[in-house]
């Protein structure tokens, strides 16, 4: 058990570092800006359907467990507002990101991995390019940029899912639903979610990129990065959630408006 | 075509005696060495969600005294289920679905063959079981801790008493919900090596075999999970 | 010109090369031969800079580069082709952009015309023509990847042409041709050609010289003609190997 701990932490420790680097090499403009753009385009289209899908059922979950729990208070018209603020502000970055770390970042880390095994990162640098300018920075700010995106069309995708779901098993009409979104979700709990799905998207460009960069041992190194990309992935997803929820809340109550 | 293929030889394999020996070691990959990393996560989401159901509380009534309550609806019922089991699927369904496609790579799975032995029911029949089963009480596990979180913090934080944490505990949950848990745990854990051997047996070859058969695998059974969950959630609403 | 001054490489308690010294002169084709795990592909990767040494000299055309840094290292990078054992195209890339990949017009200041004269040219060596260049590279037979893979290291133009493995686990026809392909593209661009293997047959039919490695150190270096009357054990076994198999081809 310690062993396992001691192995996320060592590999968390090293790609921050990574990422710094990252970083450092993503605003030094050496980076071609096509390539960026593709990759995008890419991630974007390659995850689109998993993500509707993903903030679809998870914004139905949220109505229907929502519904069961309000209906003893009988404020039954509330339920728009409230499944939508929990999904935004809570269970739908968290689940999307979820799905997306399998989604982007186990294929960006098999990519890598498959492009590490078989020498093509090594043949890149024998023809006088830098593999992180050429192939990781591009990866790396596409995923940013894109998760981002998928992340709030999730978001967004999730209020029609809990809409349907409300109007078919809690008779709840479209309109009632919506006309209580306004009125309990704030800016800030937008803002929140928002915030949430940025810091989401570091973590998995981050990650992914890292350790399909550091793979090493044929094809069951590539499974194997894959795998500790999900797992790795996943807890600091939470953990980062965790961090913002409490960051937010503390903002929140020093500002005196909780 | 060959996905109904697969499942009806994977099922039919699960209901024949199991090879023990495989059950245990699958046991004790997939329940015992995944239970830190599930502790973790689920101890960590049980905060978040104590935190922000305060949050949507004190919109509603005001006050936030059926805070503990709530969230323990929320983790019983949902999230202790849901994120056990995605990292099941990242953590044990990725491994296994890795494993196989090596094992393809490298002939192993026609070495079976050759050998005469059943591969649904050697290498799947075993695996699903194992990861039904610790599905089941991996989401039990997690359901406490998260609860033990969730006290501590609305202990701490919120600065609820014990007592009235417990009593608005007891309006809320019942025994029936742990069962629900531990069913949707059963269920979830049951179609992540399925999905895995799928996409491990019939994927591409070579290093790229194993990265996408990998890849796919989590993602399907990360979305099928959420699917079934919902399929779950409104099944049970009837039941309360 | 390539030069070793007593190199030293260890991974940690592991010492994979011992006190190495040698040089390869302009034009010359240097074969190193020796059993798996003797390191050397672990030199090929310590002159283009995929390792470090950790200690002694190499030095490339009287500059010393086993203490360049990553960005210094581009440059020599570009003078040493590497070719690898596995083709490892961009399997993203169709064929022409695969081989144009290191002499793109931002890394070598070449127009477009250009470009497009030293990939024909490249492939032509290889005996491919311009009917491949838009063909996506992991679809090719894994013996035209490898000659793809030798094109896209001629377009670069290399004064050094190094070698890993280019034979290994290939059918003895194709042997014969890449064994044809590296003495060609040596004479045609007058480059170094470091050629690392196991396959004596071939060193005895292509290297000027070959050098023997064992565990680390350098057992034999001479020409052919020298080394098929070495008295040295290993180099016997390994010639040894090659006599079994042309009696067999006999009967």
């Amino acid at each position: 058990m310690f062993k396992t701990i001691q192995f996320g932490l060592e590999s968390l420790g090293e790609a921050v570092l990574f990422f710094f680097h990252l970083m450092g090499l993503s605003f030094t403009g050496q980076v071609n800006g096509g390539q960026i753009f593709d990759q995008i385009w890419k991630v974007f289209l390659e995850s689109l359907p998993t993500t509707m899908l993903a903030g679809f059922f998870v914004g139905g979950i949220m109505t229907v467990q929502f519904s069961m729990q309000i209906e003893a208070f009988g404020a039954m018209s509330y339920l728009g507002g409230l499944a939508t603020s929990a999904t935004f502000r809570e269970v739908g970055p968290l689940l999307i990101a979820f799905l997306l770390s399998g989604k982007i970042g186990a294929f960006t880390a098999a990519e890598l991995g498959t492009m590490k095994v078989t020498e093509q990162i090594d043949a890149i640098r024998c023809l006088g390019s830098d593999p992180l300018i050429e192939v990781i920075v591009p990866r790396f700010i596409g995923i940013i940029v894109a998760s981002l995106f998928l992340l709030v069309f999730g978001l967004g995708l999730s209020v029609t899912g809990g809409m349907l779901m409300a109007y078919f098993f809690a008779n709840i009409n479209p309109d009632e639903y919506i006309r209580h979104i306004s009125s309990i979700v704030t800016i800030s709990s937008i803002f929140s979610g928002l915030f949430k799905c940025l810091t989401f998207s570091f973590v998995i460009a981050g990650i992914c990129t890292y350790m399909g960069y550091s793979t090493t041992g044929g094809a069951r190194g590539v499974g194997l990065s894959v795998i500790r990309t999900a797992v790795l992935s996943m807890v600091s997803i939470v953990v980062t959630d965790w961090l913002t929820s409490f960051l937010f809340n503390s903002v929140l109550q020093s500002m005196g408006k909780l | 075509m060959i996905l109904v293929h697969h499942l009806s030889d994977s099922f039919s394999a699960i209901f024949k005696r199991p090879h023990f020996r495989e059950l245990i070691r699958h046991l004790e990959f997939a329940g015992v060495s995944s239970l830190p990393i599930v502790l973790i996560c689920v101890c960590f989401a049980a905060m978040v969600t104590i935190l922000e159901s305060a949050f949507h509380m004190k919109i509603l009534i005001q006050n936030d005294s059926l805070v503990p309550g709530f969230a323990a609806l929320l983790i019983l019922r949902e999230l202790g289920a849901v994120i056990t089991c995605l990292l099941l699927a990242s953590r044990v369904g990725a491994g296994y679905a890795a494993e196989f496609a090596s094992m393809k790579v490298t002939e192993q799975l026609d070495a079976l063959k050759l050998l005469g032995i059943d591969r649904y029911w050697y290498l799947v029949a075993p695996r699903t079981l194992a990861c039904a089963l610790s599905g089941a009480f991996l989401t039990l596990l997690a359901n406490f801790m998260c609860l033990y979180a969730a006290f501590l913090i609305s202990n701490l934080i919120l600065g609820h008493s014990s007592s009235a944490f417990l009593a608005g505990f007891r309006v809320f949950v019942t025994y029936k919900d742990l069962l629900f848990a531990a069913i949707k745990g059963f269920c979830f854990g049951a179609t992540i090596p399925l999905i895995a051997s799928y996409f491990g047996f019939f994927g591409a070859e070579g290093a790229e075999g194993v990265g996408q058969a990998t890849t796919k695998s989590v993602v399907a059974s990360s979305v099928t999970i959420i699917i079934i969950d919902f399929i779950l959630s409104w099944l049970f609403s009837h039941f309360y | 010109m390539l030069e070793f001054k007593s190199v030293h490489k260890s991974f940690g308690e592991r010492t994979i090369l011992k006190d190495l010294s040698f040089e390869a002169k302009k034009g010359e084709i240097l074969f190193i031969l020796g059993t798996s795990g003797t390191g050397k592909s672990v030199l090929l990767k310590l002159i283009v800079g995929l390792l470090n040494v950790t200690s002694g000299e190499i030095w490339i055309d009287g500059e010393k580069t086993s203490d360049y840094s990553e960005t210094e290292m581009f440059a020599v990078r570009k003078k040493c082709g590497m070719v690898f054992q596995h083709p490892a195209l961009f399997d993203s890339l169709n064929v022409f952009q695969n081989v144009s990949y290191g002499i793109r017009p931002h890394l070598s200041g070449l127009s477009e015309s250009e470009i497009y004269d030293r990939v024909l040219e490249g492939l032509e060596v290889v005996g491919l023509g311009k009917d491949i260049f838009e063909e996506n590279s992991s679809r090719l037979s894994y013996g035209v990847q490898k000659r793809v893979s030798l094109a896209r290291t001629l377009a670069l133009r290399p004064e050094i042409l190094l070698f890993d493995e280019p034979t290994t686990g290939l059918d003895p026809v194709t042997t014969q041709s890449v064994n044809k392909l590296i003495l060609d593209s040596s004479r045609k661009f007058h480059c170094t050609a470091l050629v690392v293997s196991h396959d004596m047959d071939s060193a005895l039919s292509v290297a000027d010289r070959i050098l023997v490695l064992n565990k680390g150190e350098i057992v034999e270096l001479a020409t052919p003609t020298e080394i098929k009357k070495s008295q040295v054990p290993l180099v016997k076994e390994f010639l040894e190997e090659v006599l079994d198999r042309g009696d067999q081809n006999h009967v």
